[in-house]
């Protein structure tokens, strides 16, 4: 299972600071997680764009696995395993 | 003039006399104002190797020419002097309400010089100014002095920017705190402030700022506040949660540095993040002069630690915080309430504090000396030792001195987390390359805001930058310490930079004042300004071997997290930033580059 980390407004969405999900890339995660917290969580994360079946991730929203943003991974490829963490968080800024 | 108010007010506090300077359109168009304009000052007119405390330094509080008008989160203003707290050129950046009024009196910028030879203030109402006595506020904190110039002067209008104790005693890393709960935190120009026997300046004014271009300067700030709507940062994070919404995916990212930056993961973290702080102590959202962003926190605090103010912002969290290792909000808030009633830098205080902690459990710093057994995570520790700090009470008169001068005193001055012996802020570079360059060659010594390499790096603003790789930071580290000079010197808001870029500046700069920037020739006067401040600080005795990071980040591999295993790579990044800048391998500017900037 991977354990799922929500940051800020995902809270808000989800009710909860994290769950487990068994997937084995973040893209599937991603997916799973629509199914289980809906729409609202759906478009938190993506942009729907012109291709529906085309998914892609709203700007600024960070998906860390294993504390490395996907981006500098495989993107939505990124692959994952059993106990693996992935912390998802809506834009944020401050310093 | 346009933009800015063309006039500088100079106070000599020795001999009391005070007098009005014109500003140059050539100096005006070159510097802008704010930073530029009062870091040209220092530079002309303070000898690099002066003693900051001696009243030969100079104090220089200075507005650009955005500050004060309709353009979005117009409210910061500068204060520059030379720092007793590292000896190299010092600006620290505050936002509230004080830069906006302070331009209304018709000065782009305040000159003091000398000392008084007893407490006074400095009272500037509508381009006319006069210096007060302060007998009856020295020893006052910063709330209650606030409070009674104001009743003095029998105008809740007046804003002021003043000391408290921590000034007053020489803490070397005293800040100027202006509306209560604002701080020129870092560098100790509240000590420089203290050492002249200056407890304030109070501003009030009336006056316009004359807009060159009207029709322009409005289509300009409307499409500017347009984009910080839009951002998802600008428009909805910060608003939302402020930036103590940091805390998580910086420690998530495995950069939160803890227990003196001995990890970069801390099991805490969640205790003090953005989420908890909404959920328990935040009373309202607060916003500066002007400000569409809205990121200011309200909070209070009841029981034990008991208090009530603005903040803790991600900063001064991470400090109090991670650094020593304590996990209670509550009382991290009460140690920020301290800091800016006492008049003390949060980030040197906590990272000092934490220094000390590591000190005393390797068994370095002795029991009796502190007066305590002083361990990580201690909660009541971060509290009492900021009050004994600002009082050099006890163990307090050592701690007021900084991380290296204690670290040094006990033997050990490579546990001091410092650059340039000023305090490093709430990122691990080794797991932020570029952002680690940022602090090497921070013109200020080890700071974060002069060339936020976090936006690119961890926060994907403006593009999406691999924090462990070295290739291309310096070029980015380059253009963000340009960047940021610019916007020093404008006087808007640093966090406006994650919706805007250097043309919406220019469009800015240029129907304000006049003057038809291009975007290029904004970026040119940023680079002028941080080659400036080099050039003060080769000639006050820095130069490569300072443009480095304490030896842990060198030498010992981030134990966990998503940088495990790395260190700050400085062979690949110093040389390349150096190239870039158009320096040379001792990274002094070239006499082409020194040419092509006319300096």
């Amino acid at each position: 299972m991977v354990k799922v980390k929500f940051f800020a407004t995902f809270r808000e969405v989800t009710q909860e600071k994290e769950t487990e999900v068994e997937a084995y890339s973040v893209e599937e995660l991603l997916h799973k997680l629509v199914d289980k917290y809906g729409k609202k969580f759906e478009k938190l994360v993506f942009e729907k764009d012109e291709i529906p079946t085309e998914l892609k991730l709203r700007d600024y929203v960070k998906i860390l696995a294993n504390g490395r943003n996907i981006e500098h991974l495989d993107k939505l490829k990124t692959r994952l395993k059993n106990d693996d963490i992935v912390a998802i968080f809506p834009p944020v800024g401050g310093g | 003039m346009a933009g800015l108010m063309g006039k500088i007010l100079r106070v000599n506090l020795s001999s009391g006399n005070v007098r009005e300077e014109m500003i140059s359109k050539d100096i005006a168009r070159a510097y802008i104002g704010g930073r530029g304009l009062a870091s040209k000052i220092l530079y002309d007119e303070v000898d690099p190797k002066t003693d900051a405390l001696s009243p030969k330094n100079k104090l220089i509080f200075a507005v650009g020419p955005l500050a004060g008008t309709s353009a979005p989160a117009p409210s910061r203003y500068e204060v520059v002097t030379k720092s007793p707290l590292t000896g190299t050129i010092a600006g620290a950046n505050c936002g509230g309400f004080f830069g906006a009024e302070l331009k209304k009196t018709g000065f782009d910028a305040i000159v003091i010089e000398g000392k008084a030879d007893k407490p006074v203030y400095l009272w500037v109402n509508d381009g006319k100014a006069e210096i007060k006595d302060a007998g009856y506020l020295w020893g006052k904190n910063t709330h209650e002095t606030t409070d009674m110039i104001v009743k003095e002067l029998g105008d809740e209008k007046v804003s002021v920017a003043c000391i408290g104790p921590a000034g007053e005693n020489l803490v070397r890393f005293a800040c100027v705190i202006s509306d209560k709960h604002r701080a020129s935190g870092r560098g100790g120009v509240g000590t420089v402030m203290g050492s002249k026997s200056l407890k304030a300046i109070a501003v009030r004014g009336t006056k316009k700022v004359e807009i060159a271009k009207p029709d322009a300067f409005e289509k300009a700030v409307k499409d500017c506040i347009k984009k910080l709507k839009d951002n998802p940062i600008t428009g909805q994070g910060l608003p939302t949660y402020g930036s103590a919404i940091l805390v998580n995916i910086i420690n998530q990212s495995g950069i939160f540095p803890t227990r003196n930056f001995q990890t970069g993961v801390f099991e805490g973290a969640e205790k003090i993040s953005g989420e908890t702080m909404k959920d328990t102590i935040l009373v309202k959202n607060k916003a500066c002069h002007g400000c569409p962003i809205v990121c200011g926190r309200v909070t209070e605090v009841k029981g034990k630690y008991a208090g009530k103010g603005e903040g803790p912002e991600y900063e001064t969290i991470w400090a109090f915080g991670a650094q020593c290792g304590v996990d209670n909000l509550e009382a991290i808030a009460k140690a920020n309430y301290l800091c800016n009633e006492l008049g003390i830098d949060t980030i040197t205080m906590g990272n000092t504090i934490g220094c000390a902690m590591e000190l005393s459990e390797k068994e370095y710093l002795p029991e009796k000396d502190v007066g305590m057994r002083l361990t990580f995570g201690d909660a009541d520790a971060i509290v009492e030792l900021t009050k004994k700090t600002a009082y050099r009470d006890g163990f307090g008169d050592v701690l007021a001195e900084g991380s290296y001068n204690l670290a040094e005193k006990y033997g050990h001055p490579e546990l001091s987390m410092s650059v340039k012996k000023q305090e490093l802020p709430a990122y691990d570079p080794r797991g932020v390359q570029g952002h680690g360059l940022e602090y090497a060659t921070s013109n200020r010594g080890g700071c974060h805001v002069r060339g936020y390499m976090i936006a690119p790096e961890i926060l994907g603003v403006p593009e999406k930058l691999d924090p462990l790789v070295t290739e291309g930071k310096a070029g980015w580290t380059k253009t963000f310490q340009d960047l940021t000079s610019v916007v020093d010197s404008c006087n808007i808001c640093l966090f406006t930079t994650f919706a805007l870029g250097a043309d919406d500046l220019a469009a800015l700069l240029s129907a304000a004042t006049g003057f038809d920037y291009t975007t290029e020739e904004v970026m040119k006067a940023g680079e002028r300004i941080w080659n400036m401040e080099r050039l003060y600080n080769i000639r006050a005795g820095f130069g490569r071997n300072d443009d480095t990071l304490p030896e842990r980040l060198l030498k010992e591999k981030m134990p966990e997290g998503a940088a495990k295993g790395h260190v700050w790579e400085r062979d690949a990044l110093l040389g390349e930033y150096y190239k870039v800048r158009g320096w040379d391998k001792n990274g002094v500017p070239t006499k082409d580059k020194l040419r092509e900037l006319g300096l």
